[in-house]
Formats: structure tokens, sequence, C-alpha cells
């Protein structure tokens, strides 16, 4: 089953003349339940691409599709709850608020979809059990290492049952043991909870062990390189 | 595995969306983020407190200051009116006599009344000399004033002839000589006559609508006035009417007495009532200026909450972004700064209430007023802080819900 098509998507930044092309035409289906990479180079438009799926961005033209549903001109607050309930995200730096406890920052998901604080809080302590990080529940993310408060963003990316986790290279900012432990929670969550991946990242290495990789050559979405492994 | 399994079954709760319980955590999640930014909020906080202190403050005084007033008269009491001869018109000014008090007399509506003759002179006792207002008048003026004697007695009919003297409170403490003021049985020298002081008055507040102030007024009989002063012509005519008598019939009546016959003589009729009414607008036009000066530093804390709320938007952009790919929609960011504001200017507000409280208490004590909180400036304070929250922050929280999510998380 597609969780999300795009089918001849353009998007470019800035305005009129001195507009930059940064997708063109870019056409692709994720299914249910791979784990996908997004490769390139620097400006190929990963990460704009990563922003269109994640429903973050529209398309200047083309049509989206998020599970079957028309998302290329739904209303903002349409696209909100879309993410809030069916989507997670994992950034690079990953934007915890440093105000919060880890617990506090896991369920913030929760208060955009009503869940009862102590439930969310709840929901959040075991998903933050799962990622292993049970005996940290209320530290501030300057009190974690780099893998902890990544283990922590996943968590929160995770908690509220997505149908699709992306991740904006969640490795950039890691080093390569801690990397491969935060793939690892990748693949061991896909594997758990049936939860989709894609991924932009840089590394040869990560993106060998995804089932799927599509590569960005500027701005489109190299046809020659080998699209479904899986 | 297992964790998983745990999870899931969670999922229909996705759905249990319920407004209040929604506003409640977004509302704790404001006040939270307003204690990250501790130092900033105290200072825009700090405008608004001085802001509703300042409009609590004027208006609480204002409304003490005329309650002040108010009960200046009603202890005098509101049924006093006063004729006396009108200086502003051309022509000789009126002559009021003695048949002109038994012919007020006679009028419906009038209780009482008692001529006043008003002189000024040097009274000397011993080293002291002072000059002071001398009232000549007849032994019912006092209780038409309610002035008692709290040492001998007021004047009486038996005094027509004598050279006696009843002091105000207030005059006879500065006549004191060595610390002893004079007590009945003291003489006291005015226009060239000793005069024995028969009784001290009882201190009182001064009634704007008499044309002397009792307590610091020396009173002698009105036919021995004569001795004091060469002119001693009977200057006002103090009136009290009938407790059932409108104050506007009185009024006409007594003009009427006065402007009908072959020889109107033009004079001035002043009542209680009409002075209480001039005071009060007057004390409400003072009210509204000083509010209005409250108002404007109320609206300058307003844009110290706004530039705290835009410096927030400014810094927390990344923050914003993070909410809404976390699936926060426009509004909801809109509300999280609006709570914020609210929250920022009502702590200020509440603040400014005590505070304003406070200087006016302190004011009052000074002034030597009683003290009463003026009700209307508790919720005026509130609602005046909260409402500057809600417009000052409004342009804010617009701004931070009309960030793209995409720019907003790059920080941009």
């Amino acid at each position: 089953m597609t969780i999300l098509a795009l089918d001849g998507v353009h998007k470019s930044h800035g305005r009129a003349a001195g507009a930059v092309q940064v997708l063109r035409d870019v056409s692709l289906d994720i299914r249910q339940g791979e784990v996908c990479a997004i490769v390139g180079s620097s400006g190929s438009g990963k990460s704009t691409l990563l922003s269109l799926m994640g429903l973050l961005d529209r398309p200047d033209s083309g049509r989206l599709r998020f599970e079957g549903e028309e998302v290329g001109t739904a209303s903002a607050d349409r696209l909100a709850a879309l993410r809030n309930r069916r989507i997670g995200f994992v950034f690079q730096a990953f934007h915890l608020l440093p105000r919060l406890t880890a617990l506090e920052n896991v369920a913030l998901p929760f208060l955009y979809r009503g869940v009862p604080p102590r439930l969310g809080r709840d929901r959040a302590a075991s998903m933050l059990e799962r990622v292993g990080l049970g005996d940290r529940l209320h530290h501030r993310p300057e009190e974690m290492s780099g893998g902890q408060r990544q283990r922590v963003a996943v968590a929160r990316a995770v908690v509220g049952d997505p149908a699709l986790l992306l991740a904006d290279e969640p490795t950039g900012n890691l080093d390569s043991a801690t990397a491969r432990q935060i793939i690892d929670l990748f693949f061991a969550l896909n594997a758990d909870l049936g939860v989709t991946v894609a991924l932009v990242t840089h590394d040869p290495a990560i993106a060998a062990r995804c089932g799927r990789r599509l590569v960005m050559r500027d701005g489109r979405l190299d046809s020659a390189a080998p699209g479904a492994v899986a | 595995m297992r964790r998983a399994g745990h999870v899931k079954p969670a999922r229909p709760l996705d759905d249990g969306e319920s407004g209040g319980r929604r506003w409640r955590a977004l509302a704790a999640d404001a006040l939270r983020n307003l204690g990250a930014m501790r130092q900033r909020s105290l200072l825009a906080l700090l405008g608004i407190a001085i802001g509703t202190a300042a409009v609590v403050a004027l208006i609480s005084i204002g409304e003490n200051a005329r309650e002040h007033s108010m009960r200046q008269f009603l202890a005098m009491g509101a049924d006093i009116l006063t004729v006396q001869k009108d200086f502003s018109l051309s022509g000789r000014p009126a002559v009021l006599t003695r048949a002109d008090v038994d012919r007020l007399r006679a009028l419906p509506g009038v209780e009482e009344v008692a001529p006043l003759a008003m002189l000024g002179v040097e009274i000397r006792q011993g080293r002291t000399r002072l000059p002071s207002a001398v009232a000549g008048v007849t032994p019912e003026f006092f209780a038409l004033v309610q002035a008692k004697a709290a040492q001998g007695r007021t004047l009486t009919e038996g005094d027509r002839a004598a050279t006696v003297v009843v002091l105000g409170a207030g005059l006879a403490r500065r006549l004191a000589e060595d610390g002893q003021p004079p007590v009945p049985g003291s003489l006291l020298r005015m226009g060239g006559y000793n005069h024995t002081v028969v009784g001290v008055l009882a201190g009182s507040t001064p009634n704007p609508v008499l044309p002397l102030d009792v307590d610091s007024t020396a009173f002698v009989p009105l036919s021995g006035a004569r001795r004091v002063s060469a002119n001693s012509d009977i200057t006002n005519l103090v009136v009290r009417k009938m407790p059932g008598a409108t104050d506007q019939a009185v009024r006409q009546s007594l003009s009427d007495h006065f402007s009908g016959g072959p020889h109107p003589r033009p004079v001035m009729v002043q009542s209680a009532r009409q002075l209480i009414i001039a005071m009060t607008d007057q004390a409400r036009v003072h009210t509204l200026l000083l509010a209005a000066i409250g108002g404007v530093s109320l609206i300058v804390g307003g844009v110290g909450v706004m530039n705290v709320m835009l410096m927030g938007v400014v810094e927390r952009r990344r923050e914003i972004g993070l909410r809404m790919a976390l699936g926060a929609r426009p509004i909801d960011v809109c509300a999280m700064f609006l709570a914020e504001a609210l929250a920022l200017s009502l702590s200020g507000g509440v603040a400014g209430v005590l505070l304003g409280l406070a200087a006016a208490a302190v004011y009052a004590w000074n002034a030597g007023w009683a003290f009463a909180p003026s009700v209307p400036s508790l919720p005026l304070g509130l609602g005046m802080s909260s409402g500057v929250g809600l417009f000052f922050g409004l342009y804010p929280a617009v701004q931070a819900s009309r960030l793209e999510p995409v720019a907003a998380l790059r920080g941009e």
C-alpha cells in the first residue's frame, strides 16, 4: 500500500525572477513499511523533498497525496492535524525544547491532540523506556549526550504512533558509534511498530542498509539509480 | 515485541479531543514558556503593573477625596443655604436687614434664618496679636450650623449688650499664650474693648457653603459688632430649609423675596446641594483625567509587552517551527503567544492593583481621609491590563502563527 505519492512535483525557493528551482518533476511512491534513504549531494533538493513529504511545505505544482488524500491544496489546519497524528519528524539538530524535561518533550505532540496530560505523559514515559531512556525521564536536554538527545527526539517522533517517520540527517551531529545505535533504533521501530521510515543521509553506510535508496541530483530523482531493492 | 503491543492499544485515544482540556494544557504551556524568559518578562510585567497601579491609585484617591468632601457637607448639614449681597452687579449693593430675617422666616420651606456680619479685626491677648475673622451673630446661628461648645457656652439672648466672645476651636489654639489657650473667663481685646471669652467651640470641618470657617472665627453678639468694627452691616443670611422642602423651591422663594417689591435688591443665593453637585462634577472630571494619565502609562506598559512578545517570536522561531511540525495549527501558535501575553499582563495587573491600593491608602492616610478601596477600580484595573495585554499581544501572536513551518525550523 502506498502511503505517500508525489506526482510531477515542482518546487522553487524565492520569488519571480530570482527563484531557484529546487525540485523538478519529482514523482515517487513511498510504500507502507519500507525504510527508504534519500541521498544526494548538498543542494540537490533532499531536504526540500523531505519537507514536502512531511507536509511542512506545499509543492508549486504537481500532486501530493498522503494516504490517498490530496494534500497539496489542503488547509493549514488539516496539514497540522496530519503531521500531528500520522507523521513523526527527527531533525539533525534534535530540536528539543531546552526548558522541558525529556518526558515533557516527548509528550509535546499530545498537547495539540487534546490528550489528557497524564495519559500523554504515561505514553511518553513508556516510549522513552522503549528507546532505552527509562532512567532519564526527568533530565533536561542539556543534561544528556547527543545520542541520548536524539533518542528523545526519536521517541517524540513515534510516540503518537505515526504512519510515516521522516528523518533529516538524524546522525549528522553524532559520532559513528552513536549514529549506528540511532539507525538501529529506526530499524527496530520499523520492525516493531510497522512505521514507514524515510531518512535523508550523507552516509553511504547508512544508505546501504536501507531497503530502498532515492538519489537526488540537481532537483531530480535519479532514475538511473537502483530504485526498489526491497 | 512486547513494548509495541503496549503502545498500540492506546491508539483510539488519538481522537479524544476535548476543548476545555486542550485550552488548559495550552495555558499551562504558556506559563512555563514565560517562566523561561523570566527577567525580560519581569520588566514588561513591571510596566503593566505601574500602569495599572496608576489607574487604580488615581481612581481610588479621586473617590476617597470625593467621599471626604461629601462627608464634610453632611456633617454640617446639606440643608443650609446662604444669601449674600451680589457685588458683581452694578448699582448700590443690597442692604440686608433684621426685617429680612423675620420675613424670610415666614417663607414656606424655611426652618430657621440667622443674620451674619463678617468683620476682620486684630485680636490681642497679652503679647499675642492675631488678625482674625470675627462674625457678629445671633444665638440661633450656633444651632443652625450645628456648632457646639466644648468649653463654656455659646451666645444667648442675654448677651445682646455684653462684651463677650465665643471662639472657634482652631482660633483658640492659635491664640494660646505660653501654651495656654484662652478659656472661659479669659479676656481678649478687640476693637478697643475687652471681651470676655464665654465659650470655646468643639472642632468642626469647614462647610464650603458658609462664608466663614467656624473653626477659625471669633463670634460676638450681632448687636455688639459695632464695638469691634465701624462697618458692622449684615453681610450674609444663613438659612436652614425644612427637611421636606426642595432645594430649588427654597432658593427660588429666597431670590423672589429680594427681587420683588418696588426696590429690588440683587442678592446671590447659594445652597449646599448646589455646591455638592458642582463639586461632584468637578471630582468626576478630575478622576477621568487622572485615569487617562494612568491609561497612558498602561499603554506604555502594553508596548513593553509587545516588545517582549515580538522578541520572543523572533528568538523562538525554531520552537515555533518545531511545534508546527509536531502538529500545532496556526491558531494553536497564536493562542500560545496570546496566552503568554495575557498571563504576563494579568500578573502585572494583579501586582498593579495591589500596588495602587497601597498607594491610595498611603495617600489617604497622609491626607487624613478615611480610606475605602474603590470597588470599581479592581475589575477596571484587571480588565484594562488584560485588555492591553490582548491588544498588544495580538500582533506578535499573529506574526508567529503566520510563520512557514519550514522557514521557521531553519530559524529564518
